[in-house]
Parts: C-alpha cells; structure tokens; sequence
C-alpha cells in the first residue's frame, strides 16, 4: 500500500542536490553532535561491560574496568556454559513466553485501545478509568499471589509469567493516543462503504498503526523477555526457569549474600565475581539485540494515511 | 429512567465495539480487580496461619501498619523527596528523550541514523546491579576512574560519596542515560506517524527546519507527551527502587538527598516487619497518587478536554 | 509472674518430653503408620546444585522403600529470601519443612502462626534423634512456651576476630594479632606498605570491627546476633538495655574507628561498597577481615596456603550462640507433620540420609579421606551442604579437605573459652512496638553505620544527631518494651 509513496530518504537525497539551507546544516550538524554524544556515552558503558566479561578477575577488582580487557580471560563464560543445557533450556523458556504473551497482548491492547479512542463511544471515558485504576490500586503481593496461586493453580505453570504482563495500561493508554491521530473521517467514510467494526479494525486501522504496533510490541516483548519477578514468585521447579531468572538469581544472590554475609554463622560457597556477572548480562540482552533492527524498520518517517486510503 | 435507555441504547448501538472491549474487561477483573480485595490486609494484624480476612485487626482502628511511616518525622521529607526526584527525572529524561528523537528522525545519514537509534537503546539492557557496580568503580574516591582522569587533569580528588547533594544529578543523569532509548522509541513513533503530507506542503512553503520542527513536530507530538506526563504523574510517589537501592545502597550518608518511599520501607522493614507494614506503605502511594491524578486530570479537562485520561 | 510460670510449665513439659521417650515408642497404636505413601515438600536457602536432582532421585528410592514418602526439595536463592519467605509462609501451600533462623526473624514468625507446635510431635515422631539433641536447644526454639523449631546440634561461636594474611604479618616482622591494637599495627603495615590493597580492612559488608569491639567489652546483642540497635551488659548484676549508641564507651568507639577511617585503613567510600570482605581478600582487593571461625576455616580453605590465613579471637569472653542460628521448622500449612518429622528424624540419625542430603552420592560428588575429611569431587556440580544447615548434626559434620591443620585445637580452645550466658536463650519480641523498630532500624543505618566505620566529618554534631533522631523514632518505646522482656526472662531464669 506504501509502494506508491516515495521513501523520504530518497526525498531528502533529490532535495539534495538542488540546495541545503544553511538552516538544516546547522540542524543537522548541532543534531548529530548531539545525539553523538549520547550514543557515545551509551555505547561506552557497554563496551567496558563486554571487555569485563572477557576480564581476568583479580584483574577487575584492581583496576577497575577498561574499554579493551587488560587480562584477557574466558572463565566467566566458561563457568556460565558449565551446564550448557540449563541455559539453553532456559533460553526455550524465554522465547515461549516472550512469543505468546507478546501475540496476546498485542492483540489485547491494540484492539482496546482502538476501541477506547473511538469519540462516538459514550462509556469510554470510564472504561478507561476503570482500567487506569488498577495501576494506583492493586491486590499487593500476598493477594495476588494466593488468589494465582490456590485459586487459578498457576504454580509452576508457564501462564502465571504471562498473565500478569498481558494487559499492561500504561500502554494501552499509549496506543490509544496513537490511535487518536487516525482521522475519524476515515473510519466514517469506511463504515459508510458498508465495514464492519470488525473488518474497519482489522483492514483500516491496524495498518495504520504500524509504528505504534511496533513500538508497544516491542515494549511489551521487552517486559517478558526481562521478567524475572514472577519466576521469582510463581515458579520454583528448576526445569521452568526463564533466563532472567536464572541470571538473576545467580547475580542478586552473591549480592544479598555479601550483605547478609556479616549475620549468618554458615560460611558460604564462592560467589560469582563481576567478570561473570558481566557475562551474564551479555548471554541475556545479546537475542532480544538482535531482534531491534527489524522492529526499527517500522520506525521509517514516511507512511502517509493518503496512502492507505488510496 | 431515561438514563437506563440511554445505556440500553447505546450498548445496542456499539455492541460491537464493546463486545471487543470484552477480553480485556474480563482480564482486569479476574487478575487485578479480584485480588484487589487483598488491600484490607494494610489494616490487619497479619496472622500466618489466619489468612488475610481472618487475622485480626490493627491497633489505632486499623491504622497501625502505618505509623511508622510517619513516628520519626521522616514520612513527610521522604514524600516529598519521591515526588521531586520523580518529576526532575521525569521533565530531565523526557526532554532529553523527545531531542534525541527529534534530531534521529529529521537529520541526515541513514547509517548514522540506524546506529545511533541502537546504541542509545543499550542502556536499557543493563540492570540496575550492574550499573551500580559501575558506578562505584567509576566515583569512589581511591580508584575510581573520575578520580583518576581529574588527577590526570590536574584536579583534586573529590569523594563524592560523601557529598548527598551531587547525587541528585548523578541520579538524574543515570536516569536520563538509561531510558533514553526506550523513551525516544515512543517518540519517534510518534512522529512517524505524522502525516508526510504536512511537511511537503511545509517544503513547498519554503519552511525552513526549525519552523517545521516548532509548527508540525512538536504539536503533533503533544498529545503523546501530554499522555506520558499523565500516566508518570500517577506514579509520581512510587520510586524506581532498584535505581535508588543499586546507586545509594546502604550508605547512610546520603539518604538526606537520595532517600524515597521504597527504600525507606525496605530499609525499615529488613527485620521485624510484617506484610501488613508492607502492604501499608504501598496504600499509603496509592491514595495519594490517587488524590493527585484525579486533580491534575480534572484540570486537564477544563483546559484541554481532549488529552484527559479518563 | 505470669512469664515465670510460663517459663516453668515449659521446663516440665520439656522434662517430661525427655522423660516419656521410651513410653512413646512402645506406644500401643503404632503412631508411626507409613503405610500411605506421601510427597512431602522442603524449602532449603541457597542455590541448588546442578547435581542435586540425580542425588534427590537416588534419595527418594531410599525414602520410598524405607519410609513409603518421597521428597521435593526447592530453594530460596539469597536475593528473594526477603519476599519469598514471607510469601510462602502466608500463602498456606503445603509445605513440610522449611528453613528457619534467627536472622529471618524466626521468633516473629513463630509469634504469628507461621509454624506448627512440635513439643506433642517431636517425642514420637522423632524419638531417635531427639536423644542428640541438648535440651537447651529446644528452649531456645520455643516462642510463648511452645516448641517451634527442631534446630541443628551443632554449636556455634560468638567469636568474633581478624583474619589476616600470616605472610604480610611476617614481612614485616609484626606480632601475631592479639587484640585490636595488635590488629591495627597489622592494618597500618599495610597501609604504608602495600598500596595494591586497596581496603586493608575488608570492605563494609562484614561490618563487624564495631561488633567485635563491642562484644569484647562485654556487651550481648538482644538480636543474639550482629548488627542489632539494642544490648544489655550480661556482667550487671540486673541487666539494662540500651541502644548502642547510648553505651558509655559508644564514643571512645567512634573516635577509634574515626582515626582507623582517617588512617586509611578502609576506602572513604566504605559504605557503598557491596562487595564481601572473603571476595575481596581473595581477590588481593583487601588484607584482612573481621569475621568468626567458620568464616577463617572457609578463607583458609579457599585460599592459597602460602598465604597462611591466620585468626585470633578478638572477644575474651564468648558464649554457644543460640542453636536457632540454624533450624527446620514445620510450617503450619502441612498436611503431613508426622511424616515429615519422621523423615527429618531419619536424616539426622541415619548417615546415608544425612551425606547425601549434605554431600551429594558418594564416589560421583564426594569422598571421605582417611582423615574423615570431605574431598568434594566438583564444587561447581555439588557444592557441599546445600542449604542443609538447618539439620546439620555434630555427630555427622565433617570439615572440608583442606581446612587449617590446627582446626581442632583451635575449636578445642574456643570451646575451653566458653562461659554460659542465659540470654542467648532469650527471644526478643518486636511485634509490640514493630512501628517504633523499623523506625530505629532506619535511624540506624542512616546515622549509625556510618559513625561506626568512623565516617564523619564532626563527630559531636553528629553523634548529637543520631541520638536526636533515636529518641525522634520513638527509642524509649522500644526500649521500655524490651526492658519489661528481659526482665521477665531475667525473672524466670537466673539463677
């Protein structure tokens, strides 16, 4: 459908050729010192955490971290890749629970607050009021935890790490402010062309969101993909770990360990050092990384709702 | 009576856009609304093997579970710290976020485009453990390598481990760094989704960048900006308590400047709390931020009705 | 009054459940009924080893056979003890038998039905095991007069003292460490002289130069353990509690540890350091700690020998520390008490139970050398006592290949150096004035921890200050309520 529309890129290389105003060039170049600046410093960070997960250990903790390994060592991984099959069964894990909360939630919000931005529906102002409340109120922990627990018998069941993150309001609200700038008039003129609700969602409004699809998927893809608080909660067989939870456990129990370590009479085994803390970190953001690119594509300026129409 | 009608009317009406509402209204009741019960438990004297409505009720007609939010004086600083740190934060990362996005979307230079809206999504991915063992080894006064490179310069060393103020910013900054990919996502969607349309008719004007930038961009990005502010408002007394813990820790010396709601609970409730002093202070969060998005919402509704969230 | 006969109805209980052993195992209607086959449930603190369910499976057909019940274990990793705990004890999941301690506030627990009564149950069910069990451990595990926990039998020290690098101290031709100016001579050497130590003291995560100091002058936390706010002097005649920072000798203290701070013994930014002073010693990051007996023997073993870790006890006069250092208890959620006491009873009498529980199976994840030490094969796959501290046993505890070859003088001379002390039996009781402690414990880590690592650029402005905001958070409260406690034990107990 957006075959017909030009690429602005493509634009902006033919409006090239024929003048820059100095005003852009001012833009851009001030921009890109900018937005330099704050990938550098993003970027920094990240490499210093790479280099430390390939560190010597004792190295770590007398020098501090570097941008290249001043020790070079592989033990972080090596240790981490101990018992291969946790991880990856782990990892199978994540990406079940990733996949079908994402699909699900997706659906979920983006049909609601489609709905919910829709003028000509009375109630929607108190709809969404009733969903909004439920982010200044909940159950508390131990309420929801019983009710998931004895009543819908979630324990050790892969359902309780995705209901809880299925229908995030935040992001309802989000999309429904995307949805807004759909003009009416299209869905008017749709429906007079004889659209069901239905089919108007579906054909007309979906693709229209795009961008906001792609970004409240991605977000909602992170929040699973980085949960490990239900894990926690919810699951205690080994076999069901997702792989933040197992990271996390490994990571926050040397830290809770060296705080507690002053009270417990028991002397504990070694704790896992900051060389494989860092390794930790890399094995579990290096997928979903990877994953951005593609999502980025939908992230291009340039799709017109003329087009749509068209 | 003729309300009743009106309701009846209207369900008639849009049944089918309120049947599609239907997945997501049956999914708040059961998983949120349900538990919401649970709340009472802020007024009981939490017996473990009474439950939740059996345990007995708490002093001070139910109130006691709160008292000690308040007995030290410390209630109303550390209220109010929340609420200064969650706003600064707020308007600072917000700011930052919506400039990046801004350059990201109208600069030049496809490649550099794509790689600086990659790299600046990478601290996202770094956990609040991870970022506070950096922040040590880059700020503590011995080795650190601030200390380092200002001697190198220099300078004196300076432990800013004892000075509370310099955390506000440190605080604000990390903050910034670590959201500013996620939050520029959702503004770039959000100009994407503008009307390519607008800035042609804009070029054939003759407009230079900064006025596109002032008369289309930024106008059609306000109800975004205007929704984000609303849903952060409503969790303006609830602090980031992994930020705040894995940044501050235990180190007494600053919590003057650094301490907020969370982790003055935390810190109270190490050892001899109880669930019911727990789920307390999260009421406590609740009601207020409650209070404070109902009046800020009303006036948005008599300014813009448009934007209010519900 | 009421409390003293409370006191004194426990000690006949208790000398009756002693008594009645015998009468309960010959018991007419065999109460020890295996004949329906149970799934019993533990919670265990740690990490489970990799290994763990291969050795739990070869367990299980061991329990099957024997004991016609089979056992799922599940742990609670260090990093969500804080909310797991809780939220296992209050959600009423069947549970038999979870871990318990002092330090996660047993007591309070125990106080709000979190466990069940065991003084009708231990006699029959675990008739065996109870015979090694001293008495005053089950006293120590009884809250209100009833029996809650059935802890471990192995004792434990309140010594506390440096460990220190013995071939640093050599180098530089110093004194073994005897006391704590001794134990400073040793940190200044490393100070002028090995500027690759960046914390000769051991980081702030073992804050315990301030608990030693205090225990060495006598002084019995009403926690029974580190880090507490409150004391009583146990030499008094009628012991007085009092918040640390109320003791007389508090500013003689902060005065120390301000010129130890000042001397550079640790880094300036102590507090935020998260890391444990064994990992940091390990890593040449720091040349000493402050720590117990068990802690050494660990760095001992874990460390080069050329490094020749050494340890003196810092605190002259020491006690046993409660056995609720370390207990199983059972939850009040269980639907089978009796089966799982009697399995516990079979792991703390039966040595095939208790080495796999604790080592894994013998001639995969461990051996016993000719010393009776244990040689762990994989510490990565099986790491030796996996949460199992709560039924550790003294008759089965074996010290690790590798421990320091003086272990048992050593232990032989703290045990020479043991003098009784009735409050360690004492279980302090918060509930009452729960608001006004977690206040303290506040004021506490933001005004006292620091002054106690001698951070403070004023010292009398800021001891002011803390004294302030204590009496601000409602310290007398708290210190009236435990004064009427310790009274009332003191009552019924001393002699």
């Amino acid at each position: 459908m957006s075959a017909t529309n030009p690429a602005r890129p493509g634009r902006q290389k033919n409006r090239n050729r024929i003048k820059t105003p100095a005003s852009f060039l001012a833009f851009n170049y001030l921009g890109k010192l900018l937005v330099g600046l704050v990938a550098l410093t993003c970027l920094l960070p990240f490499i210093m955490l790479v280099s430390a997960s390939f560190t010597n250990e004792t190295y770590i903790a007398t020098h501090g971290f570097d941008l290249w390994p001043g020790e070079l060592s592989t033990k972080a991984y090596e240790t981490l890749f101990k018992n291969p099959s946790d991880i990856f069964r782990a990892y199978g894990v994540t990406l079940v629970v990733t996949g079908a909360g994402t699909l699900a939630g997706l659906m979920l919000i983006s049909m609601t607050a489609y709905v919910l931005s829709r003028k000509d529906l009375k109630y929607r102002n108190r709809i969404a009021f009733f969903f909004y409340f439920t982010t200044l109120f909940n159950g508390g922990l131990i309420s929801t935890y019983i009710f998931l627990v004895r009543y819908l018998g979630l324990k050790n069941n892969l359902l309780a790490l995705i209901l809880p993150l299925l229908f995030n309001v935040f992001y309802l609200l989000i999309m429904r402010s995307f949805m807004a700038s759909i003009p009416a008039s299209i869905i008017e003129s749709a429906k007079i062309d004889g659209a069901g609700e239905m089919r108007v969602y579906v054909q007309l409004v979906l693709p229209l969101a795009k961008p906001g699809l792609a970004t409240i998927g991605l977000f909602i893809a992170l929040d699973y993909w980085n949960d490990w608080y239900n894990a926690m909660l919810y699951i205690s067989k080994q076999a069901l770990y997702p792989l933040q939870y197992l990271l996390y456990n490994m990571i926050s129990s040397a830290q809770a360990l060296a705080r507690i370590a002053s009270q417990t009479q028991v002397a504990v085994a070694q704790l896992p050092s900051q060389s494989l803390r860092m390794a930790m970190a890399v094995v579990a953001m290096g997928p979903i990384l990877l994953v951005y690119p593609f999502v980025q594509k939908y992230f291009v300026k340039g799709i017109t709702i003329g087009a749509v129409k068209g | 009576m003729k309300q009743r009608n009106g309701f009846l009317r209207e369900m008639r009406r849009n049944r089918t856009l309120y049947a599609m509402l239907l997945p997501a209204v049956l999914l708040a009741v059961v998983i949120l609304y349900i538990p919401m019960a649970g709340l009472v438990v802020a007024f009981k004297n939490y017996q473990y093997n009474l439950g939740i409505f059996d345990s007995p009720w708490a002093k001070y007609g139910g109130f006691d579970n709160f008292r000690f939010l308040f007995i030290s004086g410390k209630g109303f600083s550390i209220t109010l710290n929340t609420a200064f740190y969650n706003l600064f934060n707020l308007v600072t990362s917000q700011a930052l976020s919506m400039v990046v996005a801004i350059v990201i979307t109208e600069m030049r230079g496809r490649i550099f485009k794509r790689a600086t809206q990659s790299v600046i999504f990478l601290p996202y991915f770094i956990s609040w453990i991870i970022v506070g063992s950096f922040a040590y080894n880059f700020f503590n006064y011995e080795i650190g390598s601030l200390n380092n490179m200002m001697e190198a310069l220099g300078g004196a060393r300076v432990n800013l481990y004892g000075i509370p103020g310099a955390w506000v910013f440190i605080i604000m900054a990390f903050n910034c760094w670590k959201w500013v990919g996620y939050n520029s996502i959702i503004y770039i969607a959000a100009i994407t989704s503008i009307d390519a349309e607008c800035y042609e008719a804009a070029d054939i004007d003759g407009a230079n960048i900064w006025r596109k930038i002032a008369y289309i961009t930024l106008p059609s990005v306000k109800p975004t900006v205007i929704v984000i502010f609303l849903l952060n408002i409503s969790r303006i007394l609830r602090g980031d308590f992994q930020m705040f813990f894995q940044l501050i820790g235990m180190n007494g010396q600053l919590f003057n400047a650094t301490d907020v709601i969370d982790t003055y609970v935390f810190r109270s409730l190490i050892s001899g709390g109880d669930v019911g002093m727990t789920a307390a202070a999260t009421l406590y969060q609740s009601v207020l931020c409650f209070l404070i998005i109902i009046a800020v919402n009303w006036l948005v509704k008599r300014t813009e009705p448009d934007y209010a969230l519900f | 009054m009421k409390k003293a006969f409370r006191s004194l109805a426990l000690a006949l209980a208790l000398a009756l459940l002693m008594g009645m052993l015998p009468a309960a195992a010959l018991a007419a209607d065999n109460p020890l009924d295996t004949s329906e086959r149970v799934e019993l449930v533990m919670y265990l603190f740690g990490n489970e080893p990799p290994r763990y369910p291969a050795m739990l499976e070869e367990f299980n057909k061991m329990a099957l056979e024997e004991l016609n019940c089979t056992l799922s274990v599940y742990f609670i990793g260090w990093g969500e003890y804080t909310t797991k705990y809780p939220l296992l004890l209050s959600s009423n999941e069947e549970i038999d038998l979870i871990y318990a301690a002092t330090w996660i506030d047993f007591a309070n627990l125990a106080k709000r039905g979190a466990f069940l009564p065991l003084e009708d149950l231990l006699p029959i069910y675990c008739a065996e095991s109870l015979k090694d069990q001293p008495p005053e451990a089950l006293v120590q595990g009884s809250v209100d007069g009833h029996v809650y926990a059935y802890t471990s039998n192995v004792k434990t020290y309140s010594a506390y003292g440096a460990i220190v690098r013995g071939d640093l101290r050599e180098k530089y031709n110093l004194p073994p460490v005897t006391d704590f100016d001794s134990y400073a001579a040793y940190l200044q050497a490393i100070v002028d002289n090995e500027p690759s130590f960046t914390d000769a003291a051991g980081g702030y995560n073992d804050p315990l130069f301030e608990d030693a100091w205090m225990f060495s002058k006598g002084l019995h936390p009403l926690t029974g353990s580190t880090g507490g706010v409150y004391y009583i002097d146990t030499t008094a005649e009628k012991p007085t509690v009092f918040a640390a920072h109320e003791w007389e000798g508090f500013r003689e203290m902060a005065e120390k540890m301000k010129d130890w701070s000042d001397r550079g013994f640790w880094p300036k930014s102590i507090l935020s350091i998260t890391d444990d002073g064994g990992t940091m010693m390990k890593q040449g990051v720091a040349a000493s700690r402050v720590h117990n007996f068990d802690n050494y023997v660990s760095d001992y073993i874990q460390n080069p020998n050329e490094w020749k870790i050494e340890w003196t006890n810092l605190v002259p006069k020491i006690n046993h520390l409660s056995y609720l250092q370390d207990t199983m208890a059972v939850p009040s959620s269980s639907k089978h008490p009796d089966r799982a006491l009697m399995l516990l009873d079979k792991i703390r009498t039966d040595a095939r139970y208790y080495n796999m529980l604790t080592y894994g199976i013998e001639g995969v994840d461990y051996e016993f050398d000719e010393n009776g030490f244990v040689k762990v094969a994989n510490q990565d796959t099986f790491a030796s006592e996996p949460g199992t501290w709560g039924f550790r046993m003294e008759k089965f505890h074996r010290q690790g290949v590798g421990a320091p070859p003086t272990y048992v003088e050593e232990k032989a001379a703290l045990e020479a150096a043991v003098v009784p002390n009735i409050f360690r039996s004492f279980n302090m009781d918060t509930a009452p004035v729960k608001n006004e402690y977690a206040a303290m414990q506040n004021v506490y880590a933001q005004y006292y921890y620091p002054l106690s690592v001698g951070v403070s650029t004023d010292l009398d402005a800021d001891i002011a200050k803390l004294a302030e905001q204590a009496t601000a958070a409602g310290n007398d409260v708290v210190k009236a309520e435990l004064q009427r406690q310790v009274d009332a034990f003191y009552a019924a107990n001393a002699k």
